[in-house]
């Protein structure tokens, strides 16, 4: 049996027709109208007019209202070119973001130890007290048993409860109105 | 005088031949920032740095001499600043990291 190698067929006798390419037609007109539009011009006023400033100020109060970085951003702005400003401006929230967060951190109002030491001692102690007492005197009226008992077996929580609550809210306060000196 | 905790990277060294091509002036922040290639994300919180370890003063312009538009904020060297400065400039341009710097006059 005798075999026949099969015919050679070259892969690429001729060039693959191309599809004709679609057409698109360019209204030039009409993105002109586009770009020239009341709308667009809006978008151009408020993106490199209004909106830097306005997002900067904003921006600027993430740091501390003495912080002299809120002015002399809000000057910066100025000299920045107007094109350059909506990104100018992004940058600026990031450093705010760390610096300023940053900033407040390091200012954060913690009153020194001895006055914590006078809430613990005057203020909690006295609190915790008078809870306890008027507590348990309640109870052991009510219940009409041996008030001693009565008095360790709840004014134990309560007391220390009420030195927590009294505690936490005095720090509180205090810390809320007592700043640091710069 | 210069700190050797302080840690020299490509924008400190930028900043500080920003700041020593005219050690004696006055520097703003957006200026700076166009003349070193620093973006202000990185040159604010070296600027607070610089300030917090005297290598830096700062002042406001006076108001009289501008008109229409808020007094910008400046930074001037201080002798320390420029020791400093020196000092990192120094020991960056024998540093590899810095090779393909262009040094100008700094």
């Amino acid at each position: 049996m005798t075999t026949t190698a099969p015919a050679y067929t070259p892969c690429c006798t001729s060039p693959i027709p191309r599809q004709p390419a679609e057409t698109v037609e360019l209204d030039l007109a009409a993105m002109l109208d586009a770009v020239a539009s009341w709308p667009s011009l809006a978008v151009v006023l408020v993106v490199f007019g209004v909106a830097p400033g306005l997002a900067l100020r904003m921006i600027v109060l993430i740091y501390p209202k003495e912080n002299p970085r809120r002015a002399e951003l809000l000057a910066e702005l100025r000299v920045v070119p107007r094109l350059e400003r909506p990104l100018w401006v992004a940058e600026q929230l990031e450093v705010a973001v760390f610096d300023g967060t940053r900033v407040r951190w390091r200012r954060r109002r913690i009153p020194p130890i001895a006055v914590q030491a006078e809430f613990v001692v005057h203020w909690m102690g006295l609190a915790g007290v008078v809870l306890v007492t008027v507590g348990a005197l309640m109870d052991a009226v009510a219940s009409n048993e041996k008030w001693p008992q009565r008095v360790l077996a709840i004014g134990t929580p309560l007391l220390f409860a009420s030195l927590s609550l009294v505690g936490a809210v005095r720090y509180w306060r205090k810390a809320r109105t007592e700043r640091p000196k710069r | 005088m210069y700190d050797k905790a302080v840690r020299v990277t490509h924008a400190l060294v930028q900043v500080a031949m920003a700041l020593m091509a005219e050690p004696a002036e006055k520097h703003w922040g957006y200026a700076l920032s166009k003349k070193s290639g620093v973006r202000s994300g990185v040159l604010y919180p070296m600027l607070t740095r610089m300030l917090d370890q005297g290598w830096l003063t700062d002042g406001w312009e006076d108001p009289a001499t501008i008109d229409g538009r808020p007094p910008r904020r400046y930074y001037e060297l201080t002798d320390a600043g420029r020791l400093a400065l020196g000092g990192i400039l120094h020991r960056a341009r024998s540093d590899a990291r810095f090779r393909g710097q262009t040094w100008g006059l700094a």
